[in-house]
């Protein structure tokens, strides 16, 4: 019989222990959980919490359903939103149902409204008690050319391969995962803040709006580049939907993409010259203001009915038809002020191929070649002075 | 007994000539990682000279360091030309002949290099006899004079690439970027084969001729180097009696 002693000497026999025990796990438990309570008041992370939760489907795919709550609840700027805000299936009724059916992915939309028990609940929040959507940037990104991805859309007309909203914030492998990076919250930061307001909500906003700034979270230009290179450089992929990876590789020789690559901020992505990132907001667009890099439009002039991507090329072909549109772009007050008049100058920085221009070729070629020819011959005169030099002057020379 | 020594560079031109060493590796290092973006020294040495913030800026205070020189080089050869009272078409081709037109091409400098075959062949059993300015530093200087303008005027395009291209043709700007570009990798692959071997790397000179930096070569280095133009200046002396 397993004895122990407490206070006062009294004996405790195994099953009173083993109920103590079971006492301070449920404690540790309640106690683990009451760090995301607030954020989870269905109570999914009481299944969820748990490294081994993983499940193998009917295709034998093993599918992991653990959710991290250092990474998620804690540093997720998500990780305040209900389960059931974007998983909008497990709803039965008005009230999550328990167990629920399994997750289909294509029913997670990035348009949910959210933040629906934080806010109004919370009485030190300085917001506007309003309920959040992405809905502004949801509606730029289904006009947009990349649209196609829509999961409101039937299965069968999306296009595999057009991006959804986790392809670029938080699949794809170029980018660092927000909640993966520990932003260094420095207390002193935040001292002020916390006078006011309570429990762990000031590091949190912090941390909401700092990884966009803090230079070790922020996705660089350089990153943004590489995402769009990560399709529109597939050769295959492009070919599939009538286009060329051609402009990637013209876009890698310019100045605009070498100094982006050396970490430059200030010089042309991808981004500031086929959206209108860098155009004054305009309500008008379907976004109701600017959203940038998810208005990125077809080459097609007029398609939805306004003005067409910043940079207007022939798709299929290397002519710059609208010209005035290459002018605009390049001329920006941030960018090229003093191109205003110059079609020329538009036409000349944007990368174009090479091989379409007979002259420029030529250009490249003879060049090409005069380097090899010049390093050919310095490098015979080295070789053979050397060579002479090793094995001393003939003795049946003149 | 004290080595004598012979004048190959006036002060002048181992300032000019230190100007251009300084510039031109300057303008390697913060070019070539334009050039090739990709290569594992590329973003340290860019980063070494401030990034992308601040490398160009000195690339293009560099590059017009480089013209300025030109031009200057361009003046100093002027005024010697007057002060010397140098007629530069006075016997031209029988200097052009012999080679006695300062760092101009001859025929003699065609003679020279089948010469120099016939030596690594073991046809002759000496290297030929050299002037004071032969094919070597004749190829250099024509190489350096070359790009200068080449790179130069095709940096000065692309520095004021708005104005430009108000007033030329849309392909202009490409054949600016691509002559500027392989032109330099041109010049550096040539300076960094053929000039740093003949001046670095030669066995019985290594680590370096201390020409460039002194002005001065000994006895030894001009009999076995310059063979002709030390016969030429022993010949004069005698000649005139004394030293040159």
């Amino acid at each position: 019989m397993l004895i122990l002693k407490e206070k006062g000497g009294e004996v405790l026999n195994k099953k009173t222990f083993i109920k103590y025990l079971f006492t301070l796990f449920a404690l540790a438990s309640v106690c683990k959980h009451q760090s995301y309570a607030a954020a989870d008041p269905d109570g999914c992370m009481v299944c969820h919490d748990h490294p081994g939760f993983v499940r193998m489907n009917e295709k034998g795919i093993k599918r992991d359903f653990y959710i991290e709550e250092d990474i998620f609840i804690t540093r997720s700027v998500h990780g305040n939103v209900r389960c059931v805000d974007c998983h909008t299936y497990i709803m039965e009724g008005g009230e999550p149902k328990v167990p629920h059916q399994p997750l289909i992915k294509e029913k997670v939309h990035c348009n949910s409204v959210c933040h629906s028990i934080i806010e109004p609940s919370r009485a030190d929040t300085p917001s506007d008690k309003k309920y959040f959507s992405h809905e502004n940037v949801y509606n730029a990104y289904k006009e947009s050319v990349h649209g196609m991805a829509d999961r409101e859309i039937a299965p069968e007309k999306q296009d595999k391969d057009a991006p959804y909203c986790i392809y670029c914030h938080s699949e794809n492998p170029v980018y660092e995962k927000v909640g993966s990076e520990i932003t260094p919250i420095i207390d002193f930061q935040l001292k002020r803040c916390n006078g006011c307001h309570k429990d762990n909500y000031s590091a949190r906003f912090l941390r909401h709006t700092k990884h966009r700034f803090d230079p070790k979270t922020m996705r660089t230009k350089y990153q943004v580049v590489q995402l769009c290179v990560e399709c529109h450089g597939n050769d295959d992929m492009m070919k599939n939907h009538k286009l060329s990876s051609a402009p990637v590789k013209e876009y890698e020789k310019t100045f605009h993409y070498k100094m982006v690559y050396h970490g430059g901020e200030r010089w042309a992505g991808c981004v500031d010259c086929h959206t209108k990132v860098n155009y004054p907001m305009d309500p008008n667009r379907p976004s109701g203001g600017g959203s940038g890099i998810h208005e990125m439009l077809s080459d097609k002039k007029g398609k939805h009915g306004y003005e067409s991507s910043a940079v207007y090329i022939t798709e299929g072909s290397h002519l710059r038809k609208d010209k005035d549109n290459l002018v605009k772009t390049c001329s920006v007050d941030i960018c090229h002020p003093k191109a205003k008049e110059s079609k020329s100058f538009a036409r000349s920085i944007a990368h174009i191929d090479t091989r379409d221009y007979l002259g420029l070729t030529i250009v490249s070629e003879v060049y090409f070649w005069l380097v090899y020819v010049v390093l050919a011959f310095a490098l015979v005169m080295i070789t053979l002075d050397l060579l002479r030099k090793i094995l001393g002057p003939s003795k049946k020379g003149v | 007994m004290e080595t004598r020594l012979f004048q190959r560079l006036t002060t002048n031109q181992i300032i000019q000539h230190l100007v251009l060493t300084v510039t031109f590796l300057i303008l390697i290092a913060t070019g070539m990682p334009q050039k090739f973006p990709h290569l594992p020294y590329s973003r340290p040495l860019f980063a070494l000279f401030g990034g992308p913030e601040i490398a160009p800026v000195i690339h293009r205070i560099c590059g017009i360091l480089s013209l300025l020189l030109g031009v200057y080089h361009f003046a100093y050869l002027l005024c010697r030309w007057i002060a010397e009272g140098w007629n530069p078409f006075k016997n031209f081709f029988s200097r052009l002949k012999t080679g006695d037109l300062a760092l101009c091409p001859s025929a003699k400098d065609g003679k020279d290099i089948a010469d120099k075959f016939r030596y690594f062949f073991g046809v002759n059993k000496e290297p030929p006899a050299l002037k004071k300015w032969a094919y070597a530093e004749k190829i250099d200087y024509l190489a350096v004079i070359f790009g200068t303008i080449m790179i130069g005027t095709t940096g000065v395009c692309l520095l004021f690439r708005e104005f430009v291209m108000s007033v030329m043709p849309w392909w202009w700007m490409t054949v600016c970027i691509t002559i500027h570009s392989y032109e330099a990798f041109l010049a550096t692959v040539f300076i960094f084969t053929f000039h740093f071997y003949n001046v670095h790397f030669v066995p019985e000179s290594f680590p370096m001729i201390k020409a460039w930096i002194t002005g001065k070569m000994t006895e030894e280095e001009m009999i076995h180097e310059r063979k002709m133009w030390y016969d030429e200046i022993i010949a004069k002396e005698k000649r005139e009696g004394g030293r040159i």
